[in-house]
């Protein structure tokens, strides 16, 4: 998980080969987070996890892994379960029975919480990630967005939080371990 | 000499091992129908060991079919295939020494249209979505920026999805680097929509499908084939290229997973060792900390192609992290060697002096390294025009800027004339000389290998990619945006192209090719439609071979002493994968191997 603002590179390499290096460079200075937006930005998600609890999964067995997140960003929750494949808004079941049902937008009212469950989970290891793909208030990158990310398993839940520019991909906000015999 | 550290092997896992191959052990029997007439072409797979091989031959004219060499006394899922017939899948088939156990098949006819259509190859259902991209520039756009990762038209991508979700899908491909023109961008959710409803898609891909004609069985001559396929990494990986070494093993790596892999083909079920390329400080997303990644990735230094040297080392460039690595099989080791120059080195060939020529995609470079000397050369390749060689020189500085300056969306724009150059292919010719192509700038390049100048011939067809040499200094080219390969002539400068045979005609995607300079026969990836193609130089006939996996996406191609094909599935993500697991794969056009393991030619 990143705190604070970590400047990315941003040229855009693909991974598997340059099909699109584009050349047209234009760009606009960065703004430094201030020490006063940074701590703004915590706040919001520290509140944003702290509001999970008004807000529970219901008590359905398997895992349940909720993101939350303001109405000025569209955020991505992405689960990769044990078999590495991965829920998310494009890709709806994985092969382990993980669903995304709806991919929570712009458009969509608050509290904006997006959620991939997995009713009948294998044990093994599983990864969250947290995408940044647009903004619904117009601003400009780096754009950061506050979110929390909880995970509920075993009657447990772990909560955490961070902050994620626009069009960054974190891939990995936290990963955790299912043992055999538990759900 | 090398300056790089020094790294052992680090992780040794050892495959399988099962009872010995005699090639008296197999199946043997018929694929009949319901009303006991033979079913010709049918694809008989047997799949066995774990981590798996699979093996498939086809049925002959008599619906007959003989599965050999197959290990004996092991339990096999036995799999039969053939469009417009439901598959049939039975398990626990045991094989015998020295005698090829009966095995007969009947098979049923579907009923329902929408599932022969399920199993057409994705070109099939890519075709309805290419004819609604009208111009010419919208079509080789999308064909060269969005089937260079996976196909497109398989079942992943053809699904209906409401047009935000299309939309976000386009915008996240186009940070990975499938960037389209805006205008093609706002389209396209809706031509996928159409293009693919199952309402009129199923129709227009299924009529006459009772007809004898449709979906023909492969000739007499193809159906001799035999391939075999071995489960290698899982479904986060990228087998991005594999070669044959002179020993005879595979190696292949694993881009997404910084991995080198060794298969061993001689041992029944293949056995697999694996080797973690050494990352060093590089973080996840290598050195260039790409905005994104596909979700399950463990990439850092991401290996993306490999050859041996005279010695039997293997030269592998790691893409996003900057490096060569030089593997030696005698002791497992790796030696590292960082770049002087250039982003995101990509293919390479080896001379014969043992130098190591590689192009450099990211900043338009062609790379030389000699390991004797230690000596480095970082070619500058002519960009289209003085603007874009000016960007280009200017990429060190706007990495080094955009620390401070925000350059996103700006670098990852449209997938028309604002992308890179991007040198690609590269090979070398019997006399010595460098050639390599710039894929989106659409020509070939020449570097003279002593005093390195370079000269460009603009191709007549998009999107030159992997190309070799045959025998006779003829370079031959694929154009992976333009449905053909190329002949061309380094002496008279002249291309002579042919259209490639995939049908429906005008959507094949060829990746690579590579030319078995024993026979001068070019193979050519099938990298749309599930399938290899060859092409008798001779003759000028294609010959195409159905491979037995649905989403079997190929990159790159390398030949066995016994004129076998070796390839790779490297569809990514791997979950779009029948099975959803990569696979290294041998086709054996003249019939059941006899030895399981040959060198590299
Ligand atoms: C650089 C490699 C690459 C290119 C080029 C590419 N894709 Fe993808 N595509 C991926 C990866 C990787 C995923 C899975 C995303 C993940 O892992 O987070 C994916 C997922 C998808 C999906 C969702 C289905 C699934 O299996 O997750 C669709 C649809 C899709 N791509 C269409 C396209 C289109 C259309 C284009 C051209 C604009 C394109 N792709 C170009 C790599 C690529």
């Amino acid at each position: 998980m990143r705190w604070g603002w970590v400047p990315a590179i941003r040229l855009v390499l693909p991974f598997a080969l340059t099909g699109s290096l584009a050349l047209a460079m234009g760009g606009c200075a960065k703004p430094a987070l201030s020490d006063v937006q940074l701590a703004t930005l915590k706040a919001q998600a520290q509140a944003l996890a702290d509001n999970f609890e008004a807000s529970p999964a219901d008590g359905s067995t398997g895992i349940v892994v909720r993101l939350a997140f303001g109405e000025e960003a569209d955020l991505d929750l992405y689960v990769t379960d044990p078999l590495l494949d991965t829920v998310y808004f494009a890709r709806h079941e994985s092969g382990t029975g993980g669903i995304i049902e709806a991919d929570v937008r712009c458009d969509t009212p608050g509290p904006r919480i997006e959620e991939i469950r997995f009713p009948d989970p294998w044990p093994g290891r599983y990864r969250v990630g947290v995408d940044h793909p647009q903004r619904c208030d117009g601003e400009q990158s780096p754009a950061p967005a506050a979110y929390a990310v909880t995970v509920h398993a075993n009657g447990e839940t772990y909560t955490t939080n961070g902050i994620v520019d626009l069009e960054y991909f974190e891939v990995v906000v936290l990963e955790f371990e299912i043992e055999k015999g538990g759900s | 000499m090398m300056n790089g550290l020094r790294f052992t092997k680090v992780l040794l896992l050892v495959g399988s091992v099962l009872g010995s191959v005699t090639h008296a052990a197999g199946f043997q029997g018929s694929v009949l129908d319901e009303a006991g007439e033979p079913i010709v072409g049918a694809m008989v797979t047997a799949r066995f060991s774990t981590p798996f091989q699979e093996r498939t031959v086809f049925t002959n004219d008599q619906g007959g079919f003989e599965l050999t060499g197959l290990p004996e006394s092991t339990d096999h899922l036995i799999r039969v295939r053939r469009i417009g017939w439901h598959d049939v899948r039975s398990g626990g088939h045991m094989t015998a020494a020295d005698e090829l156990t009966p095995l007969d098949f009947t098979m049923v006819r579907h009923t329902d249209p929408a599932l022969v259509a399920a199993q057409l190859p994705a070109n099939h259902w890519y075709e309805l979505l290419l004819n609604k991209l009208e111009s010419e520039h919208d079509r080789e756009q999308f064909v060269r920026q969005c089937t260079f990762c996976h196909q497109q038209g398989n079942p992943a991508t053809r699904l209906q999805r409401d047009p935000e979700e299309w939309s976000k899908i386009l915008a996240l491909m186009a940070r990975m680097g499938a960037g389209l023109d805006e205008d093609l961008r706002e389209r396209v959710p809706e031509l996928f929509n159409t293009a693919y409803d199952p309402a009129t898609a199923v129709p227009a891909l299924t009529e006459g499908w009772q007809d004898p004609d449709f979906a023909p069985p492969p000739s007499e001559n193809v159906r001799q084939a035999v391939v075999d396929e071995f489960q290698l990494g899982g479904r986060s990986s990228m087998q991005h290229d594999m070669i044959v070494h002179p020993s005879g093993d595979i190696y292949s790596v694993d881009m997404t997973t910084d991995t080198l892999f060794r298969l061993d083909p001689g041992v029944p079920g293949g056995s697999r060792e694996w080797f973690s390329i050494p990352r060093e400080d590089v973080p996840l997303g290598g050195v260039m900390g790409l905005a994104a990644l596909p979700s399950n990735s463990e990439m850092h230094v991401g290996p993306h192609s490999l050859q041996a040297d005279s010695k039997g080392a293997i030269w592998i460039t790691l893409a996003t992290g900057n490096r060569l690595a030089k593997f030696d099989p005698s002791d497992d080791s790796f030696t590292i060697e960082p770049l002087p120059g250039g982003i995101y080195p990509h293919t390479l060939r080896i001379d014969d002096r043992d130098r190591v020529w590689y192009t450099i995609a990211g900043s338009n470079h062609v790379g030389m390294y000699d390991p004797d000397s230690g000596q480095h050369e970082t070619i500058r390749v002519p960009a289209r025009s003085f603007g874009e060689a000016v960007m280009l020189r200017m990429i060190p500085a706007f990495i080094w800027l955009s620390q401070y300056i925000d350059l996103s969306g700006a670098l990852g724009a449209g997938g028309g004339e604002g992308v890179g150059p991007v040198p690609y292919g590269i090979d070398i010719a019997p006399n010595g000389d460098i050639w390599f192509s710039q894929l989106n700038a659409h020509r070939i390049g020449r570097i003279d290998p002593e005093t390195f100048e370079v000269a460009m011939i603009d191709t007549p067809f998009t999107a030159p990619r992997r190309m070799r040499f045959d025998s006779k200094g003829n370079l031959w080219i694929p154009g992976f945006s333009s449905n053909l390969i190329s002949k061309f002539n380094p002496e008279t400068l002249e291309f002579q192209s042919y259209t490639m045979p995939t049908e429906p005609l005008g959507t094949e995607t060829p990746y690579s090719l590579n030319v078995d300079r024993r026979t001068d026969t070019v193979w050519i990836c099938g990298t749309n439609s599930d399938t290899l193609i060859s092409f008798d130089t001779a003759s000028e006939v294609f010959t195409i071979y159905p491979l037995p996996t649905q989403v079997t996406y190929t990159r790159d191609i390398d030949f066995d002493s016994e004129g076998r094909v070796w390839t790779s599935n490297s569809n990514v993500p791997a979950w779009q994968i029948e099975t959803g697991i990569p696979r290294v794969l041998r086709l054996s056009p003249r019939g059941t191997p006899t030895s399981e393991v040959s060198g590299g030619q």
